[in-house]
């Protein structure tokens, strides 16, 4: 009788075995091209001033104040991060991707529902059956007021584990930060924070699903260099 | 919560012991209870019901220092200090570790060298004798022979101290990839012009393992840190050199669960099956290893062969090879076993025009073969 490739992924679970860089990549293949693309596109949103766009454009234009473009690029910028986030999780196997779902109690931007095979990797394995995710597209720094949030909404939503997706200013989190994460940890909580750091080093050849791995363990162990 | 965050953290010491008790209930213990054991007193200061479950004991230790008076003199003090002891409970696993940050200087009675040996004794009693737990030694020399003796991916011995019946050798191989068995064949291979290398690396591998080890020094590939191994009377320690690695249990349980799994392989045997990590260690290098052969070979009970060979794939002895579960031709590739995952990460045609998607785990099957040394894959 063979040994199946499903199997040995299950074995891998039971017994406490970490994955290597093969399954790693055998699980998660993303589309690099077009994560470039996303990438530039974003970084062109956020050079455009808006109040030197607002003198260029004619009055009857849709978005012809300085406020208004402020918001569309907000807009914009939403839409292109949860483009670069899709793109991430559904090069993924053996996890189901939703996104922009109404529950009954609020809005969510991801829902990551986690198959068989995918229990494998460690935060999945942690999540057990699901996890959710939501994007922050704000030109500010990293607040602890989104982690508090986002707690919240994982009690309301049944998960122990979410992802933070952030466009903010890549850098270390702030001491105060990573408190608000680990705190939130010591009770079962866990926010994985996932920056432009780490969509960067995936755009640089690295496997998302590993980058991911990584990033998690970091919330676990509550390291200093914990970044986005 | 200080004594939580401080049990979450490993130290630079950790022992290693099985635990074959059902340990009780750990809401029977209370915090803050004292218990003395020789000439020691250890306070329980810290019960956490997180996973695992952990125990903080406390004990004090004096020590003598010289504190500046002024530019010219300075006198002796006596200071206390608290030492923590974190006793981390994996009864899934039948494992206990302890794990504490030892101490270079103390004025304790009956310390030497060891002398925290005797500190970790003295509460082993404590556990045996007043909690009632029932803790036996780990053979991890003998299942290191199973890392060291062969070709293995996953642990080198660097540094090792032993006894033999004439002498006492201390050798350390420069840098972290050279073994010392490496080392000392190479050192004789240049004496001995009518000996291969090969021959010379075999003894020196089977002649430290015979010898009574002090104490070797081990460099795990993967994780990238050393641990000095001590043999105590009451167990194995484990001193962890950090380097720049973070200090994280994660690490610590990948290293301890590597072992202890090599040694419940190595315990749960059947007698007439010898040993199964030792036929494996003694397979050709890159010779294929299926579970379905090795239960007929055996004749194992159901799972056990794919539980060893896993075990010997942590241990760094064997590496997975994979197929397309199918025995057609394909336009694409050959298809054969190949430790390549990425190669079938792609559509794949048979000859006879029917489609197999390798990007989905259920066309893939799996089996293991002998890792090569580094020098047999060159």
């Amino acid at each position: 009788m063979t040994y199946g490739m499903n199997e040995f992924l299950r074995d891998l679970v039971d017994k406490d075995i970490s994955p290597n860089d093969q399954i790693y990549d055998y699980l998660s293949k993303t589309d690099i091209p077009r994560l470039k693309t996303l990438l530039a596109r974003l970084d062109q949103v956020r050079a455009v001033s808006p109040g030197e766009l607002a003198k260029k454009r004619p009055r009857r234009h849709k978005y012809a104040g300085k406020r208004s473009i402020q918001g569309q690029q907000s807009r914009l910028l939403g839409k292109l991060l949860e483009q670069v986030m899709l793109v991430l999780l559904r090069g993924c196997n053996g996890i189901g991707v939703g996104a922009n779902l109404r529950s009954t109690t609020s809005e969510i931007d991801f829902m990551v529902q986690v198959g068989p095979t995918a229990l494998v990797i460690p935060i999945f394995k942690s999540a057990a059956t699901h996890l959710i995710g939501e994007a922050k597209c704000y030109s500010s720094g990293f607040k602890s007021e989104w982690v508090n949030e986002l707690v919240g909404l994982m009690q309301l939503h049944s998960t122990t584990h979410s992802i933070l997706f952030t466009a903010s200013p890549s850098k270390i989190l702030r001491a105060d930060h990573r408190h608000t994460i680990q705190l939130h940890g010591a009770k079962g909580d866990r926010v994985v924070p996932f920056g432009l750091a780490q969509v960067k080093e995936i755009a640089a050849g690295k496997n998302f699903l590993k980058v991911l791995s990584d990033q998690y363990i970091r919330v676990l162990n509550a390291t200093s260099d914990l970044a986005i | 919560m200080l004594l939580e965050v401080e049990g979450g953290h490993p130290f630079k010491h950790c022992l290693m012991l099985r635990l074959d008790s059902h340990v009780q209930e750990l809401n029977v213990l209370k915090s803050g209870s004292i218990y003395r054991s020789g000439e020691f007193q250890f306070t329980l200061s810290h019960i956490s019901e997180n996973s695992p479950p952990s125990l903080t004991f406390e004990h004090n230790v004096e020590f003598t220092e010289w504190v500046n008076v002024d530019k010219d003199h300075r006198v002796r003090r006596k200071v206390i200090t608290r030492q923590p002891i974190i006793i981390r409970i994996q009864s899934e696993r039948n494992l206990l570790t302890i794990s504490y940050p030892g101490f270079t200087h103390t004025n304790l009675t009956g310390t030497g060298w060891n002398g925290y040996e005797n500190v970790v004794q003295n509460l082993l009693n404590i556990l045996t004798n007043e909690l009632g737990w029932n803790l036996k030694i780990l053979p991890i020399k003998d299942a290191l022979k199973f890392f060291i003796e062969g070709a293995n991916r996953r642990v080198i011995q660097v540094k090792a101290d032993v006894d033999t019946p004439m002498a006492r050798f201390d050798v350390s191989a420069k840098g972290r990839s050279i073994n010392i068995e490496e080392a000392m064949a190479s050192f004789l291979s240049a004496h001995l012009p009518g000996v291969e290398e090969e021959t010379l690396r075999a003894a020196s591998k089977k002649a430290f393992s015979s010898a009574i080890a002090n104490s070797i020094v081990l460099y795990w590939l993967q994780e990238g840190l050393f641990t000095r191994l001590r043999f105590w009377d009451i167990g194995t320690e484990l001193h962890f050199v950090w380097n720049n690695e973070s200090a994280t249990y994660r690490v610590v349980d990948e290293i301890t669960y590597t072992l202890s799994d090599a040694c419940r392989a190595l315990s749960g045997l059947k007698s007439e099956a010898k040993n199964l990590l030792e036929w494996i260690v003694k397979q050709e290098p890159l010779n294929l290893i299926t579970p379905g052969d090795m239960s007929q070979r055996f004749s194992l009970v159901p799972g056990e062969a794919r539980s060893t060979l896993l075990t010997a794939m942590k241990a760094g002895l064997v590496e997975p090879v994979y197929r397309l579960a199918s025995t057609e031709l394909l336009e694409e590739i050959q298809n054969e076993w190949s430790p390549d995952l990425s190669r079938f990460r792609q559509q794949f045609t048979t000859s006879s025009g029917v489609k197999i998607d390798g990007t989905n785990p259920e066309n893939l099957e799996v089996a293991f073969r002998r890792v090569a040394s580094v020098t047999e894959r060159a």
